[in-house]
């Protein structure tokens, strides 16, 4: 067997193996997938070790170092190592390129030559030592074993390193580099100042007898530390004609102070808001079952009220950066953008992460558009949308609402209901809206629980200050009734039962009462239950 | 029993779905608009219509305010033009009920100021609703299919008149839910300042005549009580 088929097979048993895939898969969540939760424990603990090896560095310096310390710079040093090898490891996948040269070769019925096929898996290997990270990553290990003095200042790397584990960092560079153009212009600016007053600083007093100049080096270090407003004064002119270009100096050196800091703080100001907005889909990154509601409008502003009441995970899209600096303000995630862009949706998790849509912009026709794009993203999205005419209502619902609230139409329920019983509307409003202490709940029925299998009859719901509403129940089992049960989507709602139906495992209360009484009565049943398991 | 004779100022939206409502009901309606395309509109779908300009006072007389119209709805788009009939309605006809809808949760304080009985914010029960979907889906499932679906359970109020059999039995004692198919929320005892009592909470309250009974039911036990609670 030759060498080449040896080296496919090898490929082939790596490629079915599944601890193999398991194993590189996890590692590829740690150091890549910024989306792992394991990710980022991995970052903190890189974080924190690097930290401690530079200050093992510093310390270093004036003092010796006792033994446990200079296994601490091993381990650490060992930690990088590996973490290099892995990153290597996990940059591609090797095998898959020898497998597709081969079956490339059987193919087109050539021989399978595996010269050129290591050469480039070597090539994409290549690849990965010469990006600027992975320089950083081996020149932050190489100095460990320092023989030369210059080569400690590599160990400084290991700071870049945090670059790699910070996204902020990243982001900030990236701001920056937007702003290229400006920078370079600064910088020609600059150096043709510097140059022009070292030469002629270095003209006027560099021979001078007694003067602070020896060389051109200090003409120049002199130089940038005038034009920065530093000024140490350790080398100084003396001559008037030096004295002339010192002031010129400075003069330029405040605008190029000046100008540096506009074009930072310029370049900080545009991307405000999009540096923001990745920490916001940054945080949803890690989010799981949050909701997306699309219009922060008057009826958003009270759903995100509500949710953020009940602490659950949410954010918030509009097109309007008022309502979203409204909503910024009082510290609710929220993204600029149009809703109806996919690639937001996207953004926001909507095919994974997200487990429903709010569509509650004014707009009607965002509202079908974003329905349906959303449901087309995710199917078992739950999606709730707002109507705000009649005949969008069926049109919602075919773009694949699961809910559809109308405001009209609550308003014209409401406004019906009140009409001819101002007090029974306003009480059992007070119930539904949870205004009052008094409220409408339901309390699941468990197998094992001391009410399964009882009779309504013998549970005095009265003595525990509660009012039976009804009974949800998966059957329609039990004798049927005057007409007090009535159809749920998948099972049915039996208003006021008589006391002798029998409760059964997976049937739902429906109370009316005090939350404490609520609060207690389940309490009661859970300690019921336990004395049931115990015996 | 003759129904409450109504007027819906403004038909837009929300209005259509109000005068909907209310005619399923057999409700006398009028809808009042000053623009005579949404009036056209209105008699095409059936509504008796009236064109008025409800800025000016002496129009508004001519409705019979509190005489022969007993409840006006005031359903305009705007929260200013409500506020402004809400006020002038008012000062016409002190005892007329006002409904009114608030478009935002600022207009609400100015529009019990100006005298409306009951102001519904409709953008925040928008909110509460979708919320409600997401916190007790059953709970609003049932809702959804009983008391403001189709389904034939309604709430009620039922006045306890003198000579009543339930007259001096207390809440505790009357099983409304073994002779009726009906449950008894709570009740509003007139004489103590029109309180809303729980039933779970006013066991030993004794009924006595004034008492209104709020219930929940079918609407044919709800009218056997009825009768039967007549003297």
């Amino acid at each position: 067997m030759r060498p080449g088929e040896w080296i496919v097979r090898f490929c082939l048993i790596l490629d079915g193996s599944i601890p193999y895939q398991r194993v590189k898969g996890f590692f590829r969540n740690l150091l890549e997938n910024d989306h792992a939760p394991q990710k980022r424990y991995f970052d903190l603990f890189m974080i924190l070790l690097v930290l401690a090896s530079v200050f093992l560095l510093i310390y270093d310096v004036t003092h010796s170092l006792t033994a446990s310390a200079a296994l601490f710079e091993d381990f650490a040093v060992l930690v990088f190592i590996v973490e290099y090898l892995l990153r290597l490891w996990v940059y591609n996948d090797s095998h898959l390129i020898i497998i597709e040269r081969f079956e490339r070769a059987s193919f087109l019925d050539t021989r399978f030559r595996p010269g050129p096929a290591i050469l480039d898996v070597l090539r994409r290997k290549w690849a990965f030592v010469s990006s600027p990270m992975a320089i950083i990553d081996l020149l932050a290990i190489l100095p460990s074993y320092r023989p030369i003095r210059l080569l400690r200042i590599f160990l400084l790397f290991r700071l870049f390193k945090l670059f790699r584990y910070t996204r902020s960092a990243g982001g900030m560079a990236s701001i920056l580099a937007e702003k290229r153009f400006e920078f370079y212009t600064l910088a020609l600016f600059m150096s043709f100042v510097l140059l022009a007053s070292s030469s002629a600083i270095y003209l006027f007093e560099g021979d001078m007898a007694g003067g602070k100049f020896e060389n051109f080096f200090d003409a120049v270090y002199w130089s940038m530390i005038t034009l920065s407003t530093v000024g140490y004064g350790d080398i100084t002119p003396l001559t008037s004609e030096g004295r002339v270009i010192a002031m010129a100096l400075i003069i330029s050196g405040i605008g190029v102070m000046a100008f540096s800091t506009s074009i930072v703080v310029s370049a900080f100001q545009e991307r405000m808001t999009d540096l923001r907005e990745l920490r916001v889909l940054g945080d949803l990154d890690r989010m799981h079952g949050y909701t997306v509601i699309c219009g922060y409008g008057r009826v958003g502003q009270v759903v995100v009220e509500r949710l953020a009441a009940d602490k659950a995970p949410f954010v918030i899209i509009d097109r309007d950066a008022g309502r979203i600096r409204e909503a910024t303000i009082k510290g609710y995630p929220a993204i600029h953008g149009d809703a109806a862009s996919d690639e937001l949706l996207r953004k926001a998790g909507i095919e994974e992460r997200a487990a429903r849509v709010l569509c509650i912009t004014g707009d009607d026709m965002t509202n079908v558009f974003v329905t349906i794009s959303a449901r087309q993203m995710n199917s078992g999205l739950q999606v709730i949308s707002r109507a705000n005419r009649k005949e969008v209502v069926n049109k919602l619902k075919l773009a694949g609402a699961d809910h559809v609230v109308a405001p009209f139409e609550i308003a014209g329920l409401m406004a019906s209901e009140y009409i001819g019983k101002p007090v029974a509307f306003e009480a059992i409003h007070g119930i539904l809206s949870g205004e009052h202490d008094v409220i409408l709940d339901t309390l699941p029925v468990h197998n094992g629980s001391f009410i399964c299998g009882r009779l309504l009859g013998d549970v005095d719901f009265a003595r525990y200050k509660l009012l039976l509403f009804g009974v949800i129940t998966g059957s329609d089992s039990k004798s049927p009734p005057v007409g007090g049960l009535f159809p749920l989507a998948d099972r049915h709602f039996y208003f006021n039962p008589p006391p002798d139906v029998r409760l059964e495992d997976h049937d739902i209360l429906v109370l009316v009462g005090h939350r404490d009484s609520l609060q207690y009565f389940r309490r009661t049943l859970e300690k019921g239950e336990l004395r049931v398991v115990r015996s | 029993m003759p129904k409450t004779s109504i007027v819906i100022f403004g038909y837009h939206s929300t209005a259509v779905e109000v005068a909907t409502y209310l005619r399923s009901r057999d409700y006398r309606i009028t809808i009042i608009d000053d623009n005579e395309e949404k009036l056209a509109k209105a008699r095409y779908a059936g509504f008796e219509t009236a064109r008025l300009d409800y800025r000016d006072d002496a129009e508004l007389k001519k409705l019979g305010l509190g005489r022969d119209v007993e409840v006006v709805f005031s359903l305009f788009p705007d929260d200013a033009e409500n506020v402004f009939l809400v006020i002038s309605v008012r000062a016409l006809a002190p005892d007329v009920r006002i409904f009114t809808i608030a478009h935002g949760a600022l207009a609400v304080p100015k529009l019990i100021a100006a005298g409306a009985n009951k102001v519904v914010d409709t953008y925040e029960i928008t909110g509460h609703r979708i919320v409600d979907i997401l916190d007790r889906p059953i709970i609003t499932e049932i809702l959804d299919n009983t008391l403001f679906g189709q389904a034939d359970l309604s709430m009620a109020e039922v006045p306890m008149m003198a000579g009543s059999i339930l007259n001096g039995h207390t809440v505790k004692d009357i099983q409304l839910g073994n002779d009726y198919n009906l449950i008894l929320v709570g009740i509003v005892d007139r004489e103590m300042g029109d309180n809303f009592i729980y039933s779970t909470e006013g066991h030993n309250h004794r009924l006595d005549e004034g008492d209104v009974l709020v219930l929940i039911g079918p609407n044919e036990e709800i009218d056997r009580i009825r009768q039967d609670l007549a003297p």
